[in-house]
């Protein structure tokens, strides 16, 4: 198993400025800019730092928002590209659904695995619902977007010659990427599947598939994905295939661990504060899903996240937070992962919230020492996988 | 308590399968619903059928007519309304139209069928008169679940409290189905075409615009701008009614329907 660290790079200090919903509603009067640039600092030093701790690194993209300021996966894997030295470097994702010049997104991508010599892992993404009220893009028809806009990247990576694209949403006179990636014939390419019917998608192409902070709920995901990728390759698929994102926090100090896991309680509830319509914008799911919700009595629906988890234990458990001693660390994550099937990537969310840079430091210096050997050590091939079956 | 219906009978055109009602005899009103879709036991439809002749499809991608990729706009669907209205063999046709219908009303009058005769137009949308790109022509009720658009769309309790899992399948199907066709085709441009202003003046038959008083979505400004920018229209202000005046004052709203298409007939 190898790990990716992860910040979605927040404005915290803004959190408490403001009563209401912290994306889309905050007005950015409770930004302060010379704050936000020594934030995003900060996050690139911790990013610098988790390279040197032996770790992949991983960025996401969030508009309208004080909870995530990076709008850009490929501006910050730019610099990421430049100040790191061994790290893959994973967006997850660019947002190609919302896109509408998907072909920026391929050259973007393939300028970031030039300059760092073909570490990047394009992640592609459908994004949140609120994500749309950002973009404007439509609601209704996003999955065909998708696919359209995953084709013509694809296209655009590896072919060889100038072609044209008359697609049913994007057109484009001349497609011609200079500079192509280095990774042939594309850099891997990743998808985030927080269900069953998502993982079905991801497998026919092999892609990793991404669960985020999905809890025990990964196993069946997790499933999902095996089945249909034996299915479709007539053998079964390598743990690397599938990636897992929790907050991750380890110390040796009680203060420390006391402060590690009320930030992430304070990442909890921040999820929280978003309209709901802003969760499944209306078109947003097929009509079919939303008859289902509809005819779903009032509280006999899925629980939010952390399932109602009021204590770190709890959480640790359910898969959303493993915190603590390294080596209780290291428990909870392989009971988590025997718990789930196995997965060959852990993403760690190991910045939460307002936990400072020093407490981050801490946290990544004990993990990079202690348990990044040991989970370098967990098998995952799909040999492995099956003799665990065998003497379950 | 206002919920989308299944509609008795079936027809395709444009190589799409609709559903649509078509009872009474007199006079032929084709009824194009709102955002809600349709539902023959409406107290307006109800009224209409006493005297008239209504026709009332479930537009392309509502209740449960099919729809295709060709169809992402209101002008889109107008297409298929047309070809309905020739397979159906319609003539001198009054065109009542309540809000999302209403703006199709207008769209399909400006490709001039002869066949359209007048239109009633009950808190049409389809325009955008502010020219400040920063303000709103209506509020965003997008940004909201549909369970609480009711607060926008009507002054009365019709669509309050509606026990969707009590409700059979295919009605809460219809029910999602027209959630998802009105976003698509109203998402953005919102609510409007801007394109109709260059081609609103072809709508040159009588017209009558009605606007409830209490209508939480678009203004009196808009509903005068509305009657001003079609060649031959009139303003008639409901009382006490919403932005669905036909939910909120059916019996209004059928009055100003028959009293207008009767004084309009040879018109």
């Amino acid at each position: 198993m190898d790990v990716y660290f992860f910040s979605e790079q927040s404005h915290h200090p803004a959190w408490g400025k403001f009563d209401g919903m912290l994306r889309g509603d905050i007005p950015n009067e409770h930004g302060d800019p010379v704050l936000s640039g020594k934030l995003l600092n900060q996050y690139l030093d911790m990013y610098q730092l988790a390279d040197q701790c032996g770790m992949n690194v991983m960025v996401n993209e969030h508009h309208i928002a004080a909870t995530c300021m990076n709008n850009s996966i490929t501006l910050t894997l730019a610099v990421l590209a430049r100040i790191t030295k061994n790290a893959r470097l994973l967006g997850l994702g660019s947002i190609i659904t919302n896109r509408p010049d998907p072909i920026r997104v391929a050259e973007e991508y393939s300028i970031v695995d030039a300059i760092s010599g073909g570490r990047l892992d394009m992640g592609l993404v459908k994004g949140a619902g609120w994500e749309l009220y950002a973009s404007n893009a439509n609601p209704v028809g996003g999955m065909d977007r998708f696919w359209e806009a995953h084709d013509l990247i694809l296209a655009a990576m590896t072919r060889r010659e100038p072609f044209s694209w008359e697609g049913e949403h994007f057109e484009y006179r001349c497609v011609n990427l200079w500079p192509r990636p280095i990774q042939q014939d594309h850099p891997p390419v990743w998808f985030t599947g927080n269900s069953p019917g998502s993982a079905k998608l991801t497998a026919p192409y092999g892609y990793v598939n991404a669960a985020f902070l999905t809890g025990p709920g990964a196993k069946a995901t997790f499933d999902a994905y095996r089945e249909t990728y034996e299915k479709c390759y007539g053998k079964k698929a390598h743990a690397d295939r599938l990636a897992y994102l929790a907050m991750v926090a380890c110390s040796r100090d009680k203060a420390q661990t006391e402060r590690n896991i009320e930030a992430a309680f304070a990442y909890l509830a921040s999820v929280a504060r978003m309209r709901p319509a802003h969760v499944t914008p209306p078109g947003y799911a097929h009509y079919q899903a939303i008859t289902q919700m509809m005819q779903t009595p009032p509280g006999a629906g899925p629980g939010g996240m952390g399932g109602g988890a009021t204590d770190a234990d709890a959480l640790a458990k359910a898969g959303l937070l493993f915190w603590g001693e390294p080596e209780r660390v290291y428990d909870q994550i392989c009971a988590f992962n025997e718990m789930v099937g196995g997965f060959g990537h852990l993403l760690i969310m190991g910045q939460n919230a307002y936990q400072p840079f020093e407490d981050v430091r801490n946290s990544l210096e004990l993990f990079g020492e202690f348990v990044l050997p040991e989970l370098a050590k967990i098998d995952g091939s799909p040999a492995a996988a099956a003799k665990e079956t065998v003497t379950a | 308590m206002y919920y989308p219906a299944a509609l008795p009978k079936q027809i395709t055109v444009s190589g799409l399968q609709l559903e649509y009602f078509d009872e009474g005899s007199g006079p032929t009103i084709l009824y194009l619903h709102s955002n809600e879709g349709p539902n023959p036991d409406l107290a307006l439809i109800k009224a209409l059928t006493k005297t008239n002749r209504v026709v009332m499809p479930a537009m392309p991608g509502f209740g449960l007519s099919e729809t295709a990729s060709f169809i992402r706009s209101v002008a889109d669907i107008t297409y298929v309304l047309l070809d309905l209205i020739e397979a159906l063999d319609l003539n001198d046709v009054t065109v009542v139209g309540s809000s999302l219908g209403g703006w199709a009303a207008v769209e399909l009058a400006t490709k001039a069928s002869p066949r359209i005769g007048r239109l009633v137009l009950d808190n049409p949308l389809g325009l955008r008169f502010k020219k400040d790109p920063t303000e709103r022509q209506f509020p965003d009720i997008y940004q909201d679940l549909p369970a609480q658009w009711a607060a926008y769309f009507s002054a009365s309790e019709p669509m309050d409290g509606r026990d969707w899992p009590s409700v059979e399948r295919d009605i809460a199907l219809r029910a999602a189905r027209n959630r998802e066709m009105f976003v698509r085709v109203g998402w953005a441009p919102y609510l409007n075409n801007p394109k109709l202003h260059g081609r609103i003046h072809r709508a040159s038959v009588p017209a009558l615009v009605l606007w409830g008083d209490q209508d939480r979505l678009a203004s009196r400004n808009y509903a005068e701008a509305y009657a001003a920018a079609l060649p031959n229209a009139d303003l008639k202000v409901i009382p006490g009614a919403g932005h669905f005046a036909f939910l909120d004052k059916p019996e209004a709203v059928a009055s100003a329907v028959l009293d207008f298409a009767g004084s309009k007939q040879n018109a």
